[in-house]
């Protein structure tokens, strides 16, 4: 084979080498564009993630004061079996209503001297059935064992009071 | 090509049909698991690091990140899940995910958890039993099933 034949051939080798290589990298493309794309995605994603929650730890911290009170169903049948003079404020932490009333009426309660405890009920049906809770929040008297009054659903700092110093 | 080679293909032809249904009930089945687990999460993360710390196997500095992570990679491998060519790796992350909780579960065998498991969000406070633990294991046998016959 002449010199001139053998350099045509090496050439023809050398392209299709490097068509060869373009076609993998061309192939490869959308692989390292969507690798690019999750990658940011999880960068912006994972920020505001840890944005949100940041915000809802605060958020959580200032509304735990407001349930410091807090008892489980268990401890508010005893308080009532033992014929204290309790109110027992039956609420849901993901209640819109709750939210709002919350902060109204714990402070009150406080500022009163009430013994107004907070009772989480969420996901929890026995409270529900036993109580005849029909929604949150609801706030229950009770005296010497028994229901005296109640109040359903959100209301004013001025009904909460009356309510109270029944 | 004769009848007998003919019976072969076409037996050979349904069984590959059932082997790509069942592989493909399994993504979906497994995907739509960890992305509404995913979505559970991420819709309230501050209490997801709440029931992670209620296991009591993290220490508090890893509380935050993980609570952050754990929903991210359910959701990036649910999605993979659903993409023939990422369903392999996204069956191992998967794989090992469900592990991770399955060691979890294990480590607070027979404790009340406040959350119960937080597996989908906070439940009813319940101690750790068969039906968690076991519901993991069935993650991970499916995710070894995707694995395996996604395998080529």
């Amino acid at each position: 084979m002449s010199n001139k034949k053998q350099r045509n051939l090496d050439k023809r080798i050398e392209k299709e080498i490097r068509n060869q290589k373009a076609a993998a990298r061309k192939k490869q493309l959308p692989w390292i564009f969507g690798s690019a794309l999750v990658a940011i995605a999880l960068i912006v994603g994972g920020f505001f993630m840890s944005t949100n929650y940041d915000d809802a730890q605060q958020a959580n911290a200032a509304v735990q004061d407001y349930y410091k009170n807090k008892i489980t169903p268990d401890q508010l049948e005893t308080k009532i079996h033992n014929k204290e003079d309790v109110y027992a404020y039956f609420y849901q932490p993901s209640c819109a209503h709750c939210k709002i009333s919350t902060p109204i009426l714990m402070p009150l309660a406080e500022e009163m001297g009430k013994p107004v405890f907070p009772v989480n009920i969420e996901r929890q049906q026995e409270p529900w059935d036993d109580y005849k809770i029909e929604g949150t929040p609801t706030l229950i008297h009770f005296k010497d064992g028994k229901e005296v009054d109640r109040i359903v659903g959100g209301t004013t700092q001025d009904v909460f009071r009356d309510f109270l110093q029944k | 090509m004769s009848a007998a080679q003919l019976k072969t293909s076409s037996g050979t032809s349904s069984k590959n049909n059932i082997v790509t249904y069942l592989t493909w009930v399994l993504q979906l089945a497994l995907a739509g698991v960890f992305l509404y687990s995913a979505y559970a999460k991420i819709i309230d993360l501050y209490t997801f690091g709440e029931i992670l710390r209620s296991y009591g196997i993290l220490p508090d500095s890893l509380i935050k990140p993980m609570a952050v992570v754990l929903p991210m990679l359910e959701l990036l491998f649910g999605i993979g899940l659903l993409i023939p060519q990422t369903a392999r790796i996204s069956a191992v992350v998967i794989g090992i995910l469900s592990l991770f909780f399955l060691v979890a579960l294990a480590a607070n065998w027979g404790k009340v958890l406040p959350f119960g498991c937080g597996c989908f969000g906070p439940t009813e406070a319940k101690p750790v039993g068969w039906t968690d633990v076991g519901k993991d294991v069935l993650f991970i046998a499916m995710a070894a099933g995707v694995f395996l016959l996604r395998r080529k």
